[in-house]
């Protein structure tokens, strides 16, 4: 069902998954576009598909999005939790050197150079 | 959908208090004029919360006369007694609602004897339901999404901020004022509650096999609320922040004076309720590094308002 009118109003519904399929076309035409996702992201939001708008802005925000572009985002609420249950780097490298720290306090030196 | 919007504790002043209570038991009564005395017991306060909606945008001058309770007749209690057609409003579409989640548990199965109580119960409201359409178009959309494989969440909210979205430009319309801005209120805060609603019952909605959107449209693959992902709760935080931002400006644009105020502080203290019982329920002191850190950072005052 594409339309539904609104009660005495001129609303009537977006079809999401046309929008949101168009916008997925253009940014297959060129992906490395970071303007496209921010673009896209813009009007998933005033179109109310705010999921859809955050997929958009995590994606522009990977691809290095500006930090006033960034700043726009985070106006309205976004925000990136860069942790999900998984060991990043960072995470591995200070386990490290905790590691290190304990060996040493043994006798030990796990990193020489550390 | 229904108990989603509620009143904690010491969230409204004593005059604020009156006020919503006023409308609560106006569409109690309400309620009882459609046919029976039985359907007050729909009274909610969704319902509560759309009839003050709508006497806002009348901007009359409300009158709170006491009168005795129904239910107990020995107690006094304020009702609103100014624009009654506001009320029945109110009522038929809480009706309305009622009938739309009978018709959403029988599509869910379950014992033959719920079945057929539901059935009865269905019978019962048909004769008393507003002959408006939107009910039966989200049912029909909710239908349709939840047979599509991985809908988008903002496509599984639909149905839901279709309702509200509609049940809102009908009130502006009973009240003479213009439907596009009510829609754009009513439509935010329907997704707002669908949104806290899937989250409420992601547990038991797996237990019994039923559709959830977060399983079907962000893709978790948790049994439990405590092991969803990171990313679903940044999402879900980033829809639940935007439609209430959005339901409470549509409210200030309207004007609805005290009424307005008071809907828009009930919006803020409840989503602040819900996200701290969510946190206590589920999390209590233990690890929560998948949450947003503004639902981890509450102090011990805030915590004590869930209690």
């Amino acid at each position: 069902m594409n339309v539904c009118q609104v009660p005495g109003g001129t609303m009537t519904r977006i079809n999401l998954r046309q929008l949101i399929n168009v916008w997925e076309n253009r940014i297959d035409a060129d992906a490395q576009n970071v303007s496209l996702y921010v673009l896209a992201g813009r009007v998933m939001d005033q179109a109310g598909a705010y999921q859809a708008a955050y997929y958009f802005w995590s994606k522009a925000e990977s691809m290095g999005a500006s930090e006033a572009v960034l700043t726009e985002f985070r106006s309205k609420g976004y925000h990136h939790h860069h942790s999900d249950h998984e060991c990043s780097v960072c995470d591995a490298f200070c386990g490290l050197c905790m590691l290190d720290t304990c060996c040493e306090c043994m006798g030990g030196d796990l990193i020489e150079c550390c | 959908m229904f108990g989603i919007l509620r009143v904690p504790k010491g969230l409204l002043t004593e005059a604020e208090h009156k006020i919503f209570q006023g409308h609560y038991c106006a569409v109690c009564y309400a309620l009882g004029r459609c046919g029976s005395p039985v359907l007050r017991m729909s009274t909610s306060y969704d319902a509560a919360a759309l009839a003050m909606f709508a006497t806002g945008l009348r901007s009359e001058e409300m009158t709170i006369s006491l009168r005795p309770c129904p239910v107990k007749p020995w107690r006094k209690i304020p009702v609103v007694t100014s624009t009654s057609e506001v009320f029945e409003f109110a009522a038929r579409a809480t009706l309305g609602l009622i009938s739309l989640k009978i018709y959403d548990e029988l599509e869910d199965g379950g014992l033959r004897l719920k079945r057929l109580v539901l059935q009865l119960g269905t019978k019962y409201l048909q004769r008393k339901l507003p002959a408006w359409d939107e009910f039966a178009v989200a049912a029909e959309l909710q239908s349709e999404i939840e047979r599509v494989p991985q809908p988008w969440f903002d496509e599984a909210a639909y149905p839901s901020g279709y309702l509200l979205g509609s049940i809102a430009s009908r009130a502006a319309m009973l009240c003479g004022r213009e439907a596009d801005n009510a829609y754009v209120v009513g439509e935010n805060l329907g997704k707002w509650i669908y949104t806290w609603d899937g989250l409420w019952d992601f547990e038991s909605d797996l237990r019994k096999g039923r559709f959830n959107p977060l399983v079907s449209a962000l893709g978790s693959r948790a049994h439990r609320i405590r092991n969803l992902e990171a990313r679903i709760f940044d999402q879900l935080d980033f829809v639940l922040e935007r439609t209430l931002s959005e339901t409470i400006q549509g409210l200030q644009i309207m004007k609805l004076g005290a009424n307005g105020e008071i809907l828009v502080k009930m919006l803020r203290g409840v989503h602040l309720w819900h996200r701290q019982a969510f946190v206590k329920e589920y999390f209590k002191e233990e690890y929560n590094e998948c949450l947003p850190s503004s639902w981890r950072n509450h102090d011990k005052d805030q915590s004590a308002a869930v209690d």
